[in-house]
């Protein structure tokens, strides 16, 4: 009955949408799924075990494995600390800032490193490096991805940011409080949920990015995503998939506490 | 004992520059006294916001001066001047406590924990929110946010306290109560209000003196009686309380007053101070409805007789709406139960009784 | 300048301190994108040293090899080189029909999900979400361990007797499509998703009470008015797709180049030529930037249109 009368409904929308999730989920399920299989071909099912999860910790290329978590790990944290902190100010110029005239140009300064294309960054910044003679390696990585995640760690900020209306700052000024004491007591708490998305947003794209890290890391150092592919290079391993699924619930883990940051902000002003 | 706690003179104000530039406020000139509830009262888009946060400082000023108790205020940030504000829409911090909310100003004044404290327990029972110290600003009622607003503007002993349209955002009864709060607590803590509202029949109510604004320029400054009584010119009689504005001719003018010509009588009326007219000149006269009285009947005479258009039933009062015989249309109001007002209909002839004392001629 | 007074109008909390805001992010993104694409755009320019790397000299020799054949010692009349241009045009082509894909897939979805009640939608949101915040390899890796030769889908319908030889998609322009298709979905559904949920359903109610029928008001109500979400939706998707590197390469192999492969090769090993790859980047980036700005001047004038 309330078909009929719903003016929204459209037949075949509903299938369209399970179809959608089937497509979304069905390769991430098989490769959880098939990480459990205790046969060595990666293809029949063998019975349900734990070895490949077993093998990635103490196995023979836990070690590789190991040091390229912890570089991405590191990366990660240190790029998003440190885009979230440009991006943070950057939100507070650009949202705080009136009208003026680099206001555009600054918008398309920030949202760049997400407008090209990540191959042409990759590029760019190799030949950059090549040019001005700094050495490939951890560093490079790290600065690589610093550019890159301040769009992502920008933009979760600023939308926070724009749906808080100015009185706050004006209030905290009125009594008293510096330009500093109301940024820091006032203007940042509120805007929190929104520096906690873009900063696990800008973790999760670091720890992501495979080409740009490919092509700025030199030889000699790997993170997860170059390890893995170079391991895939070789053929899907059951171990490989044992990684992936690790990743995938670490994904999960950070979509939900991002979720539940927006939660902690909608129940706000 | 009559000290000036706010002196502004001369205060433009343009938004933008160049030939762009928007003139918001022009040439404003007054004083508030100090311990005075004063009200600035206008239509929105007048101004009258834009110079509550100059005088706060969250504004600057194009042109002009801006004094507090004497001294020149208007580089002063807002953290650096002895003012505090009620927003509009209370702007209290949601992330704190209602307790912590009052405090914030004592604590960025660096004042010890324990006063802090005690002072913002004193606000709170001032303002008869005490048990709801512990709670967010999202737990509130709108009067208790309100409340919480006016306690945490007075926590630091400000000289003024600004308030923006305080009680716009509630509902008539609370609205009603609190304009007495707000008159009382005035009275018991002896500082300066400043007050913008929008509503005549507020500003009248609460005020010690009134500055009027209309486009960005000051129309009157008085006490609400001068203000009723006295209007300077159209617009503020139009815009306080209800008035029949009538086109007249200047006949003569003495130092007590005026006569005019008006629907073909001849009436005194008294002309304000500092307002030159010449005979024969063509101006407003602005006629209260309650200062004219109806007799039943048309009488003889040179009395001036009109014609029912329309009555309408107001509780206490009754509106009746008259056409004189040269077209005009003139209001009255009466009590309902002034005789024979109750059995008017339209189209009966009526005799209007306008006062003389209470008749003003306009400036522009 | 010369206006009254030297007010600026509304001076906000944090509005005197703006360009000391704006400074951190101009210097690391200026210094380490923009300048980097600059110098990208010189070293296209440079002639070729072999093992990697550049000499400074200036040449045309990177864009010549690109769009012209002159024969292999160079000495014959130029004719125009298919080889890089059809990698490009694939690149395209393949683009093209992913966005359109995820477009056909993306939009019931993302109306399906915006019309639900608000906490049926967010779980929804919640699990189109989940793909998004993925690792694009695992991704793409679970798509090629999917659709392999004996990968499960193939052991499945072999064991299920419905086909008797396994569907060989690997190393298919199929499979590419497929990998990009799968990898950009998410970025289709949630922008449209936005502005669906934004969009006002009176208007909807106004139509159907004017005699419309669903599907007219489908086309002439709904889209339209959310349009701007459908363009950022294509452009998420279209733009990632152009470059891609990860798709091509995990499940297209050699045969299916794109220029994001491409590229890549030309700065791995000794076989690689700079100038050239830093040529291909350029032509790659000059398209997104057309197709970029084609969007904001259609914005622009969309934005002014609306503004009667």
């Amino acid at each position: 009955m309330a078909r009929k009368t719903d003016i929204r409904h459209y037949q075949g929308f509903l299938p369209m949408t399970v179809l959608c999730m089937v497509l979304l989920y069905g390769p991430l399920i098989i490769v959880m799924v098939y990480s459990f299989n205790d046969s060595l071909s990666i293809t029949r099912w063998g019975g349900f075990s734990l070895r490949w999860y077993y093998d990635v910790f103490f196995g023979l290329e836990a070690p590789k494995f190991q040091k390229a978590a912890f570089n991405s790990f590191s990366i990660a944290t240190m790029a998003a600390i440190t885009s979230t902190t440009i991006a943070v100010a950057a939100a507070v110029g650009m949202i705080r800032g009136g009208q003026f005239r680099a206001k555009t140009a600054s918008f398309a300064l920030i949202s760049l490193p997400l407008m090209v294309p990540e191959i042409v960054t990759a590029v760019a910044t190799l030949i950059f490096f090549t040019t001005i003679g700094f050495t490939a390696g951890y560093a490079t990585i790290l600065v690589a991805h610093i550019v890159f995640c301040i769009p992502f760690a920008y933009l979760p900020i600023a939308a926070r940011l724009e749906g808080i209306e100015n009185i706050y700052e004006e209030a905290a000024m009125d009594l008293y409080a510096s330009r500093a004491q109301a940024f820091f007591q006032v203007l940042m708490p509120l805007m929190l949920p929104g520096i906690i998305s873009g900063f696990l947003l800008a973790f999760v794209i670091s720890l992501d990015d495979f080409i740009i890290t490919n092509f700025v890391k030199g030889a000699g150092i790997e993170t997860l995503p170059t390890a893995i592919f170079g391991a895939v290079k070789q053929g899907i391993k059951p171990n490989i998939m044992a990684i992936s699924t690790l990743l995938l619930l670490l994904s999960f883990v950070f979509v939900t506490l991002s979720w539940f940051a927006g939660r902690m902000g909608s129940k706000n002003p | 004992m009559n000290q000036t706690a706010i002196d502004i003179a001369g205060v433009t104000k343009f938004y933008g520059s160049g030939p762009d530039a928007v003139r918001a406020l022009h040439d404003i000139h007054f004083q508030i006294q100090h311990n005075e509830f004063f009200t600035l009262l206008g239509p929105s888009g007048c101004g009258k916001t834009t110079l509550l946060r100059i005088i706060g400082g969250f504004e600057d000023i194009s042109e002009g001066t801006l004094r507090l108790f004497g001294e020149d205020i208007q580089n002063l940030p807002p953290n650096r001047r002895p003012v505090n504000t009620v927003f509009q829409h209370y702007a209290l911090f949601p992330h704190m406590s209602i307790r912590d909310n009052v405090g914030f100003g004592l604590k960025m004044q660096g004042r010890p924990p324990e006063e802090i404290r005690r002072r913002s327990d004193q606000m709170l029972e001032l303002v008869r929110l005490s048990e709801y110290a512990g709670r967010r600003p999202s737990q509130l009622s709108g009067g208790q946010k309100q409340r919480v607003a006016l306690a945490r503007a007075l926590a630091p002993e400000p000289k003024v306290l600004l308030l923006d349209e305080p009680l716009s955002a509630l509902d008539l009864k609370l609205r009603q109560s609190m304009r007495h709060e707000l008159k009382q607590i005035r009275e018991e803590l002896g500082i300066t209000f400043i007050f913008v509202t929008h509503d005549q029949e507020e500003a009248l109510i609460m005020s010690d003196r009134i500055a009027v604004m209309s486009h960005g320029a000051l129309q009157q400054v008085g006490t609400p009686e001068e203000i009723y009584n006295h209007p300077l010119n159209r617009f503020v009689a139009d815009f306080i309380g209800e008035t029949n504005l009538v086109e007249v001719q200047v006949r003569e003018i003495s130092d007590s007053g005026a006569t005019v010509a008006f629907a073909g009588h001849t009436l005194a009326c008294s002309v304000n101070e500092n307002q030159a007219h010449e005979p024969g000149e063509i101006a407003h006269m602005s006629i209260r409805p309650e200062h004219i009285g109806i007799t039943p009947g048309e009488e003889k005479g040179d009395a001036l007789r009109a014609t029912v258009l329309r009555k309408i039933f107001l509780g206490t009062d009754i509106h009746v709406a008259c056409s004189l015989p040269t077209g005009e249309e003139l209001v009255a109001r009466v009590q309902s139960t002034a005789a024979g007002v109750a059995a008017l209909s339209p189209g009966d002839g009526v005799t209007l009784d306008i006062d003389p004392h209470r008749i003003v001629l306009l400036g522009d | 300048m010369a206006g009254p007074g030297n007010s600026r109008g509304f001076q906000g909390v944090f509005t005197p301190l703006r360009y000391w805001l704006l400074l951190p992010s101009w210097l690391v993104v200026g210094f380490f994108m923009v300048a980097p694409v600059l110098i990208m755009l010189v070293y296209s320019f440079l002639t070729k040293e072999f093992r990697g790397g550049v000499i400074w000299e200036f040449t045309l020799a990177a864009y010549d090899q690109f769009f012209l054949d002159r024969g292999l010692f160079g000495d014959e009349p130029p004719k125009i080189e298919w080889t890089y241009i059809g990698i490009f045009w694939r690149s395209v082509w393949q683009a093209g029909l992913a966005t359109v894909l995820c477009l056909l897939i993306g939009f019931p979805t993302a109306y399906y999900i915006a019309t639900r009640p608000p906490a049926t939608r967010n779980i929804w949101v919640f699990l189109v979400t989940i793909p998004y915040w993925v690792n694009l390899l695992i991704r793409t890796v679970s798509m090629k361990f999917l659709i392999r030769d004996n990968g499960p889908i193939n052991e499945w319908l072999l064991s299920a007797g419905l086909i008797a030889e396994p569907i060989h998609l690997i190393n298919t322009p199929v499979a590419v499509q497929l990998g990009l298709f799968y990898s950009y979905l998410p970025f289709m559904v949630l922008p449209i998703y936005a502005a669906i949920e934004r969009f006002d359903f009176s208007l909807c109610e106004a139509a159907a009470d004017l005699y419309a029928g669903r599907w007219f008001a489908l086309w002439h109500i709904i889209i339209p008015n959310v349009r701007p979400g459908i363009v950022a939706g294509c452009i998420l998707v279209f733009i990632p797709s152009l470059g891609a590197f990860l798709a091509p390469d995990l499940l297209g192999g050699a045969k299916n180049f794109m220029i994001g492969s491409l590229i890549e090769e030309q700065f791995k090993g000794t076989a690689g030529n700079w100038p050239f790859g830093a040529a291909a980047s350029m032509i790659l980036l000059s398209v997104v930037l057309v197709v970029l700005f084609f969007n904001a001047r259609n914005r622009a004038t969309q934005t002014s249109g609306a503004g009667h």
